[in-house]
């Protein structure tokens, strides 16, 4: 086998033995600079000596623009990071803030609709401390009949609270329809625009009374007509229409609508006048319906069963003609004196007492309905009441003297 | 070795200057690390101690005259931190080594990413502990609140180092040197 050869020495190992003096000798200068400066600015603190500042003076001026061209890139990747957290924040924030809103869109709805519902009562409230005397009672509506031919809806009250058919169904002081078809729950209402209601009205103004009729499955609108109106009188546009009372058990007085146009139509030989409902049938939600019953006047009983009814004729005073006998049959008895003429019981010139003025008594069948005030003004949602004509200016009297000529 | 100096030395200042700007920018709960105490710690695990005291001089000095923020403290109390914790945790020694095989004791290292953390720890502790009782005797009671920011700092500042460990020990070629190995 061939021994190896020694490799020649290479110029590394030769320096091998030079490195480690000069690492060595390096690491003792650097140590001794490094104690060096503390030292020297251990002394400034202790003497404050500015010539023991010169090396930290030196070191900070070489530091100085090095550590400032350092901090600015710090600083603008510390404000780009920034930038970045707060757009996420301004995200989150707008976020948060756009659910905020709408949790107060929906509070401000469900506040306008509590705005709503508190005005309503309020009107209802008015329209049933306003006619107490016909038992009103506040229903809501339940069900709604969504044809085009009838306007009928259900109100959750029926035989238990009171309510019979063709009990009045008003809303915002006007007459919206009438009760039908009544269970113990629950009832219907014809409204008065359906036209199978038939309701006994007059006009306000001229007294004039007629039916009214609706038009929803005539013509398709929801409008009235009023029919047997009689022909001498032309009813004027914006005339109240009211209930009558005649018929149903309806009070008197409940606003229907109003005239709209004077002119008359004509339907099967029977002439009628348009009449636009006071009541807004597209927003019924809450109606009232009064439980009026028009009692009948106390009948004095019969006391007795055995009294028998007998007709007692009067004793009539015409004179009866005497017929005399033997004599001419047409000869009539000779017409009696005249009495004389009494005295007046009043001299001349005298006056009678007054007589006294009777107080009129209350009489519980002749319940009008009232509408309340607040609706009268036309405030609020209520109808409006009939314009009434604009009164025509009187014109000045003429100054017809004449100045004499002085 | 001159590349090593020359790395050393860029590190030496990038310590500086990222514990004299980037530090206040991370702070957690008002509570700023102490990244140049982190560095160390990696360092003296790394390196050794002799870089450690380089190191800890030269970034004590510059804080010192950059950041006066009390006379004394900032050149002395870095290179007494890092010393300490170098000397607890950098390498051992062959002789240090062989005394403990000798005793029958382990007679090795701890793992060096586990150390750098401990290094840190203690050194962070020292600092916090030094700094807590400069603020006691200069009257201030100290209350639940110093403790907690203590305790922040060093708990950050401990998992800072144990972060920082891997791209130094990678710049400075450790893990190669391991795998040459």
């Amino acid at each position: 086998m061939r021994e190896k050869e020694p490799k020649p020495k290479r110029r590394k190992d030769v320096q091998k033995g030079v490195r480690p003096v000069f690492r060595r000798v390096l690491l003792i200068a650097v140590a001794l600079a490094l104690l060096a400066f503390a030292s020297f600015h251990l002394l400034w603190l202790i003497t404050e000596d500015s010539t023991f500042k010169k090396p930290e003076n030196a070191v900070a001026t070489v530091l100085t623009p090095v550590q400032t061209g350092f901090s600015s890139i710090v600083e603008s990747v510390v404000n780009y990071l920034y930038t970045l957290k707060l757009r996420a924040n301004l995200e989150l924030a707008y976020n948060e803030v756009k659910q905020q809103n709408e949790q107060l869109v929906y509070q401000a709805m469900l506040a306008d609709e509590l705005q709503y519902k508190l005005s309503v009562y309020e009107n209802l409230y008015d329209e049933i401390s306003v006619n107490e005397s016909m038992n009103p009672l506040v229903a809501t509506v339940i069900d709604r009949d969504p044809g085009n031919y009838f306007s009928v809806f259900t109100i959750n009250k029926g035989l238990n609270d009171g309510i019979q058919p063709y009990m009045a169904v008003t809303m915002e002081g006007a007459l919206v329809g009438y009760t039908y078809n009544v269970t113990a729950t629950k009832s219907s209402v014809r409204t008065i625009i359906d036209s199978e209601a038939s309701i006994a009205a007059l006009i306000s103004s001229t007294r004039d009374q007629g039916t009214v009729r609706g038009t929803l499955g005539v013509d398709g609108t929801a409008m009235c007509r009023m029919y047997y109106l009689p022909d001498d009188h032309l009813p004027r546009p914006g005339d109240t229409v009211v209930t009558s009372g005649v018929g149903m058990s309806f009070p008197k007085g409940i606003p229907i609508g109003t005239v709209r146009e004077s002119t008359r139509g004509m339907e099967s030989n029977k002439s009628f006048i348009v009449v636009e409902p006071t009541a807004d049938f597209e927003h019924i939600e809450y109606v009232i319906v009064l439980r009026y019953q028009p009692e009948a006047e106390n009948v004095e009983a019969r006391t007795s069963s055995s009294d028998s009814l007998s007709f007692t004729p009067l004793e009539t005073e015409l004179p009866i003609p005497t017929i005399q006998i033997g004599s001419d049959f047409y000869q009539l008895a000779p017409t009696p004196k005249p009495t004389d003429t009494p005295a007046p019981s009043v001299a001349l010139g005298e006056t009678l007492p007054p007589a006294v003025t009777p107080t009129p008594t209350a009489n519980a069948n002749n319940v009008e309905y009232q509408v309340p005030g607040s609706m009268e003004t036309g405030s609020g949602y209520g109808f409006t009441l009939a314009p009434t004509d604009t009164p025509t200016p009187t014109p000045p009297p003429l100054d017809v003297s004449v100045e004499a000529d002085e | 070795m001159v590349k090593k100096g020359i790395r050393f030395a860029i590190l030496t200042l990038l310590c500086y200057f990222l514990q004299s700007t980037v530090a206040s920018n991370i702070a957690i709960g008002n509570v700023a690390p102490n990244i140049a105490l982190a560095v160390l710690a990696v360092v003296s695990v790394a390196l050794g101690r002799k870089y450690t005291f380089f190191m800890s001089v030269t970034i004590g000095y510059l804080l010192e005259i950059m950041l006066p923020s009390l006379n004394y403290i900032n050149l002395i109390l870095f290179p007494v931190c890092a010393m300490l914790s170098a000397l607890a945790f950098s390498d051992k020694s062959e002789r240090k080594l062989e005394e403990e095989r000798t005793m029958g004791k382990h007679g090795g290292n701890l793992p060096a990413h586990l150390r750098t953390v401990l290094c840190a720890l203690v050194s962070i502790t020292i600092f916090e502990a030094v700094n807590l009782l400069y603020i006691y005797l200069n009257g201030i009671h100290l209350d639940g609140g110093h403790y907690q920011r203590a305790l922040i700092s060093i708990f950050y500042t401990s998992a800072l180092a144990g972060l920082l460990q891997f791209p130094i020990r990678w710049w400075f070629g450790i893990y190669r040197l391991k795998k040459a190995r």
